[in-house]
């Protein structure tokens, strides 16, 4: 899945550490979704799109669309 | 001027000696510590290998929880070694970077402990028969100090894990689950049925062991952590 977690990080000036430390996981998680090998589970997608304050499906985008 | 397969010869050369390297003084260190321990113990290793020692002959289950155990203390040190020295953490690519070595180095450090007694636990246990020691109180006391060290190291890393750690547990632990049913439900159907012989006691630690080791390489790289240093 696709997002835009790195933007908004850097857009903040925050290093992965100091997100990480806001959001209370590790670094290598904050790393491991920037580069799509891991989906966050979904209080931690919440929790960052309150850190940053776009909504979950602004900062993670799925292509998935309903079948008619 | 010099052909291209001409020019990349040494350069073939160093990354052989590289590679052979590290086998070569493990190997060095080993039969080292293996004649000291033959010397001066008085443990006749040799013997055992042949099968003419005070105890029995080394068997096939005794061989394979020896290597196992072997790696996992030889896993222990070299990841020790990364968590203590960064310049070779990050070299080795256990660690991104020296802010990574920081806050990783202490789940690291746990780690090589977990897996060290373990090891060493596998270690002992295998060549408890062959060297005749028994399960005298050294070996139970060394044995329980050992699985101290696993359990220890599990406590102090669960304590530790994030989503992501645990997410990778799991998987690791579905695939260990799901392999030790296959291979040794397996087999044991196949024993039951008298069609090969029992796994040993010894045997199910050596294939728990294996498959969790497997277990982890495979969730590891399913998410792609082992193509890429985080």
């Amino acid at each position: 899945m696709e997002n835009r977690l790195k933007h908004h990080r850097e857009e903040r000036g925050w290093s992965q550490g100091e997100l990480a430390r806001r959001l209370g996981v590790s670094r290598q998680t904050i790393n491991a979704v920037e580069t799509d090998k891991y989906d966050p589970s979904l209080p931690l997608a919440l929790r960052m799109s309150k850190l940053f304050e776009v909504s979950v499906p602004e900062l993670f985008i799925d292509h998935w669309e309903p079948k008619e | 001027m010099m052909s291209a397969a001409e020019e990349q010869k040494p350069f073939l050369f160093i990354r052989l000696a590289k590679w052979l390297s590290l086998p070569l003084i493990v190997g060095f260190v080993f039969g080292f510590l293996i004649a000291i321990a033959d010397d001066t113990l008085g443990l006749d290793i040799g013997g055992v290998l042949s099968g003419a020692s005070q105890g029995a002959a080394i068997g096939a289950s005794s061989i394979v929880a020896l290597v196992t155990g072997g790696l996992l203390v030889l896993v222990s040190f070299v990841v020790a070694a990364g968590a203590l020295f960064p310049g070779y953490g990050i070299k080795a690519k256990m660690f991104a970077d020296r802010d990574d070595w920081e806050d990783q180095r202490g789940l690291h450090l746990l780690s090589a402990l977990g897996c060290f007694g373990w090891g060493a636990a596998m270690v002992l246990l295998a060549l408890v028969e062959p060297l005749g020691l028994g399960a005298g109180p050294a070996v139970l006391a060394a044995l329980a100090a050992f699985v101290a060290m696993l359990a220890y190291s599990c406590w102090a890393i669960v304590r530790r894990l994030d989503e992501l750690w645990r997410d990778l547990n799991q998987a690791m632990c579905t695939w260990a689950f799901y392999g030790a049913l296959v291979f040794g439900g397996g087999w044991s159907a196949l024993a039951h049925l008298d069609l090969a012989p029992p796994l040993a006691p010894l045997d199910w630690i050596s294939l728990l062991t294996i498959l969790s080791l497997v277990g982890s390489v495979i969730a590891n790289g399913q998410r792609g952590i082992l193509t890429e240093k985080l």
